[in-house]
């Protein structure tokens, strides 16, 4: 099947830009909001905000922060908004595989690191939203405390209590479970 | 550095913003080293399982859970109970309604009274109090449209 190009030529750098950068902000957007369909839609919508940026001309001085502060905003506002959604429907796990393990690995082998997942990803979603955006910033992303602050307008012992409240959250929650 | 290291400062030197002299003590510490170690073993079991995406969640717009509707019913039967007790209340509110009724009573009862207390009413404006009283009120013009209920 022929490949249908979307993108004008002269946006071979927008696609480059994607190509560098959707896998990180679509991590950042799973961590934010813990659920991997809402994280995949404010992914696209982040992108396209992008592409309006970009082809408007302006240029950001780091595109990874630019995207980092508008994946932020857009997680918080999809936070803000889905509260009626998350009351009213009942939300059940789904278990879908959407990225299948690798061929060498048993039945069981795959079974135990999804429920592996399932248990840590739990934990990871009690955390209050401002712990899961320190911890993705600070170990995903490798933001350093100081950046972080500046970021989240907290002062550098804030952000290092917040840190360890959710590393000893995680553990706790998962020694427990476990 | 003698003291063994908090929770918080293993975390601090992982992350690389432990002191100096914090940092000192973790490499001449056992019991520090071995904590350190399995913080490092944990990190990288939950770094590891959060690199997945999470599990997807399918949204049941169908049906309610039952605390729900419990939580529903509730409000509903609150928000009635409210409406019951507030019938008929004027929109001006409650104050003032117990002097209203008083002075209409005063007002309606006085006749009787007055009829009763010189020993004997004229006929017809007793049957115009009892007529008032218990079917209406009595008709200053019988082909009156406008009066319905007057007798």
């Amino acid at each position: 099947m022929a490949k249908v190009d979307v993108l004008p030529l002269e946006h071979d750098d927008f696609r480059d830009l994607y190509a560098e950068h959707q896998a990180r902000v679509l991590r950042l957007c799973r961590l934010m909001l813990t659920d991997a369909d809402e994280a995949e839609e404010v992914a696209q919508e982040i992108f396209l905000k992008a592409f309006r940026f970009f082809r408007s001309g302006q240029r950001p001085q780091a595109w990874n922060k630019w995207l980092v502060t508008v994946a932020m905003n857009a997680c918080r506002d999809r936070l803000r908004s889905s509260w009626w959604k998350r009351w009213r429907g009942r939300t059940e796990e789904f278990d879908e595989v959407k990225h299948p393990g690798h061929g060498h690995r048993s039945a069981e082998d795959d079974i135990a690191q999804r429920e592996t997942q399932r248990l840590v990803w739990g934990v990871f979603g009690k955390l209050s939203p401002r712990q899961r955006e320190i911890f993705a910033l600070r170990h995903f992303e490798g933001w350093s405390t100081e950046e972080v602050a500046t970021q989240l307008g907290l002062s550098q012992g804030s952000v290092k209590q917040h840190l360890f409240r959710a590393v000893r959250e995680l553990r706790k929650g998962i020694a427990k479970e476990s | 550095m003698n003291r063994c290291l908090s929770d918080q400062a293993l975390l601090q030197c992982y992350t690389g913003d432990g002191a100096a002299d914090e940092l000192a003590h973790l490499k001449s510490c056992l019991a520090c080293a071995g904590l350190y170690k399995q913080l490092e073993g944990d990190m990288s079991f939950i770094t590891r399982a959060l690199e997945a995406p999470p599990p997807s969640h399918r949204r049941t717009v169908r049906g309610f859970a039952p605390w729900r509707v419990a939580v529903s019913a509730a409000a509903v039967a609150a928000a009635f109970g409210v409406g019951w007790s507030l019938r008929g209340v004027p929109v001006g509110g409650l104050a003032g309604r117990s002097t209203q009724i008083a002075a209409h009573q005063r007002i309606q009862s006085a006749p009787a009274i007055q009829l009763a207390s010189k020993g004997g009413p004229p006929a017809a404006m007793y049957a115009a109090y009892v007529q008032d009283e218990f079917s209406g009120e009595p008709c200053s013009d019988a082909n009156d449209p406008l009066e319905p209920g007057c007798l």
